[in-house]
């Protein structure tokens, strides 16, 4: 059950107002008075009425009743459960939606693993190892829960036992996610704790996104920056993170990965270079103690001289068969089992038609069941 | 007086015979037309008036009633302006009853009394009592003429009148049609692009539905319009079916006189009446039927609206289109190769890891208007990139389609030797007895059944393939492992493609 102020608070973020806007309608009221002051048109935030109009009674049961139905609890910024780190944030958010623990982000420094949505399969892996070894070594791993990158630090979080992961949305807990990011923001709330600072049932907006990103940069200790573009959400991250004065670390890429020109940007600007959870973890004057994840390995596959020059034809960047079959100067259908074999073995995956070499580094066990089988 | 005059409407594609009765009694001058008309029908009277005066003969000054027997059965077109004309003049005495008698009428009428062609020549020209000599406008004689062995044609209803009463005589029938040439799009034309090119090899030769995945500019519509050139030509049999959809939907016959298997790409902007067929009255041919024996091309397939992909699915399935109205039923043939090709989402980048930069829900969007069914009909799936520039500026030509439609030949004949038609009508019984996997080719198969990335039903199509790919290659044996590798990579455009990027 919500207490009076809590549904007050949640009533007033449910009026879908700005972060900032919803910062001064709380500025020195009591969410329950400044609730009232809205209702009879004396709060001086609200000049045109605009507000009162949409301010009806019945959004304070509306709302807890959302709540409810998602197991959301509501943190006020001068509360009791409040992220500390957040509350003397100059744009903290006034009120935050969690599901999950609230006390998970104590102990333990915390890192922000962002990145690009469209990544390719190495900065999947790199950024799942990086989770992984975090969550080990007690390092709470901020993320936004996005397809691609995000998406994977999370997962590799969830691999390891250690300090519990965190996750902001950048949409309310109840808008669309498609059915791997619910999984895992499911997974996240049970293990750590989900924010977002829109009540539900409220409408999402990209740029809701953007500012999201502010939340995670004033969690965390340190932004890990694993793939991005050249523009793209992961730089209103490090923008956040430098106004806070939070160091900036990105994860070297090919440079013939369009993914990875943003990181690779980073990094002629001066941010840390890591390749791994050992290397974040000195970032943060820890070191390794848990030895990484061994990965079980596929029994040894045969690969053939054809095998050996389609594996020794990729760059950095991903490849279509065709492209393979020009660098190699073989045949279309040798070709095809040169890349069974080696997908077979580990060596390379395939999305969607495009190749890409597995990093030896990361190599993981075999063909991973995708997502969904294609049938 | 009254007189009766045979004709026929289209149904479909099928003729219907249709008796034209006109009684004239006294009364006021006015002209009705009974017996289920429909619009075109019904504003036959005024064209059919103009056109009798034209010619120069006597228009009745009386009560003229139009039947059109049977009166149950829906009359469509204006094919029936030139029977309704003779009627009203054998009722009214310019012309006697045994001239017609041994004739029936299809033909569109001028205001000038002009004979114009009216689609459906071919299914109507059937459908006449046998014994009777059809008789058509001059423009669709030839057309006729593949339907019934003796046609008259005419230019005017004057001509006509002449020619009927023994006045003036036929007359001479048109040239025989000129073939078209050989259409230029020839696959020598398309530089690099090896995938594609061995994509519409197999999909040729084992009649397996294609799709083509790729940013603008790939190259899709290139290689799409050049997979008719491959298929075999016609069969005689087969000629006649093509030739009565074509004819009933009013598009040309000269291409499919030659064998040459048809090619439709409707636009994405396509209704499913278009596509599949029907109508109220008429049962047009949709494109599916229009592509019977040939090639339907659907270009920009995630642009197509979702009722009209959900459409698709009954004809692919049986090969036939069963449009049901409340009125009517009709069955149109609808046997085709599907050949599709559509971006991997919005922003047309969507296949190259790391180059995409469309939004998650307008990617989720993109991905759910196409249903799981419809891309499952899909053998082949076959990303392409946009050509390499050396490829197209000094790459050497590729091999000709004629080169590549005698393999095509050649592997048709060994899967006609299984007794089936193509080898994507293989079952999953005569598969295993008719189309062995060798040992290498079972381990392959199991290994990409065992992680998940392919379906109980994914292993039958790839099964397929690799027997279509196998026949081209002259291999006759037990399905090696190089035959099931290129089989799955001739279907990895949806590998590991999600919109949950394939991380879980």
């Amino acid at each position: 059950m919500l207490s009076d102020d809590e549904r007050a608070a949640a009533a007033l973020a449910a009026l879908g107002v700005s972060p900032a806007r919803l910062r001064r309608l709380l500025d020195g009221w009591e969410p329950v008075d400044a609730w009232a002051a809205l209702q009879t048109g004396d709060h001086p935030e609200d000049g045109n009425g605009a507000l009162r109009a949409a301010a009806r009674p019945e959004l304070l049961q509306t709302v807890a009743r959302r709540c409810a139905a998602r197991g959301l609890f509501v943190l006020l910024r001068n509360g009791p459960g409040y992220p500390a780190a957040l509350a003397q944030d100059p744009e903290a958010p006034a009120v935050l939606f969690g599901s999950g623990r609230p006390a998970a982000l104590a102990g333990g420094p915390a890192v922000a693993v962002v990145g690009t949505r469209s990544a390719g399969v190495a900065g999947r892996q790199v950024a799942g190892v990086i989770g992984e070894e975090l969550a080990a070594h007690g390092v709470h791993v901020v993320s936004g829960l996005a397809l691609g990158i995000d998406l994977a630090a999370h997962l590799g979080t969830l691999r390891a036992t250690g300090a519990s992961p965190v996750a902001v949305l950048g949409s309310p807990h109840d808008a669309f996610m498609t059915s791997a990011q619910r999984r895992v923001c499911d997974a996240v709330a049970l293990r750590g704790l989900v924010l977002s600072e829109q009540a539900p049932g409220t409408m999402g907006a990209r740029w809701r996104f953007a500012s999201r990103n502010r939340i995670m940069a004033a969690l965390a200790n340190l932004v890990v920056v694993v793939e991005a573009h050249e523009s793209g959400g992961a730089w209103y991250t490090v923008r956040a993170a430098r106004r806070r004065g939070v160091p900036v670390a990105a994860v070297p890429g090919s440079l013939a990965n369009p993914a990875a020109a943003g990181t690779n940007a980073l990094l002629a600007a001066g941010a840390s270079c890591v390749r791994d959870g050992a290397d974040v973890l000195a970032l943060l004057g820890l070191s390794r103690t848990v030895p990484p994840a061994r990965r079980p390995r596929t029994a040894a596959v045969h690969t053939g001289a054809d095998a050996q020059a389609v594996l020794g034809a990729f760059g950095g960047e991903p490849l279509t068969a065709d492209d393979l079959a020009r660098r190699t100067g073989l045949g279309f259908a040798q070709v095809a089992l040169a890349l069974e074999q080696l997908a077979a073995a580990g060596r390379v995956r395939v999305t969607g038609g495009w190749w890409e070499r597995t990093p030896p580094r990361l190599r993981s066990a075999g063909s991973q069941p995708s997502a969904t089988p294609f049938s | 007086m009254i007189a009766s005059v045979a004709s026929a409407t289209l149904h479909g594609v099928e003729g219907r015979p249709v008796q034209v009765e006109v009684h004239i009694s006294t009364g006021l001058p006015a002209l009705t037309v009974v017996g289920l008309p429909d619009t075109a029908v019904r504003e036959a009277r005024d064209r059919v008036r103009a056109a009798v005066l034209s010619a120069g003969l006597a228009w009745p000054q009386n009560r003229v009633t139009v039947n059109l027997a049977p009166s149950g059965v829906r009359k469509n077109g204006a094919g029936l302006d030139l029977p309704i004309a003779i009627g009203i003049l054998v009722a009214n005495n310019a012309l006697s009853p045994r001239h017609v008698e041994r004739f029936a009428f299809f033909g569109e009428l001028g205001l000038d009394g002009s004979l114009r062609a009216v689609p459906g020549v071919i299914p109507m020209a059937d459908a006449v009592a046998p014994g009777q000599v059809p008789v058509v406008p001059h423009a669709s004689v030839n057309e006729a003429r593949l339907a019934a062995p003796t046609v008259r044609g005419a230019r005017t209803l004057g001509e006509l009148c002449a020619a009927l009463t023994g006045r003036g005589r036929w007359p001479d029938p048109p040239p025989p049609f000129q073939l078209p040439p050989v259409p230029p799009a020839d696959l020598t034309d398309v530089r690099g692009q090896w995938v594609g090119r061995r994509a519409l090899e197999v999909a040729a030769a084992g009649g397996h539905h294609l799709l083509f995945v790729g940013p603008p500019g790939s190259g899709k519509t290139m290689l799409a319009s050049r997979l008719v050139g491959l298929l075999p030509p016609l069969g005689d049999e087969e000629i006649v079916q093509v030739l009565r959809v074509h004819s009933a939907a009013g598009a040309p016959v000269e291409a499919v006189l030659a064998g040459r298997p048809p090619l439709r790409a409707p636009h994405h902007g396509a209704t499913d009446v278009a596509l599949v067929g029907g109508g109220s009255s008429w049962m047009r041919p949709g494109e599916v039927s229009l592509a019977h024996g040939g090639v339907l091309f659907l270009d920009e397939l995630g642009e197509f609206s979702t009722t009209v992909l959900d459409a698709l699915r009954q004809p692919l399935e049986e090969g036939v289109v069963r449009v049901t109205r409340a009125r009517a039923v009709a069955e149109l043939p609808a046997r085709f190769l599907l050949v599709a090709a559509m971006n991997p989402c919005p922003c047309g980048e969507g296949t190259v890891p790391g180059a995409c930069r469309c939004t998650d829900s307008a990617r989720a969007r993109y991905e759910r208007r196409l249903s799981g069914p419809l891309l499952d009909r899909f053998d082949l799936s076959v990303v392409l990139a946009r050509p390499d520039a050396g490829d197209v500026l000094r790459g050497a030509p590729g091999e000709t389609t004629a080169a590549v439609a005698e393999r095509v030949a050649a592997a048709r004949a060994v899967a006609a030797g299984r007794g089936v038609r193509c080898n994507a009508a293989l079952e999953p019984e005569v598969l295993r007895t008719r189309a062995p996997l060798s040992p290498s080719g079972t381990a392959l198969l199991e290994h990409h059944l065992a992680t998940g990335a392919l379906s109980a039903r994914g292993v039958h199509r790839v099964w397929r393939v690799a027997r279509t790919v196998a026949d081209l290659s002259g291999h006759d044996g037990a399905l090696c492992e190089e035959h099931v590798a290129e089989a799955l990579h001739l279907r990895s455009a949806r590998r590991g493609l999600t919109h949950s990027d394939g991380v879980l």
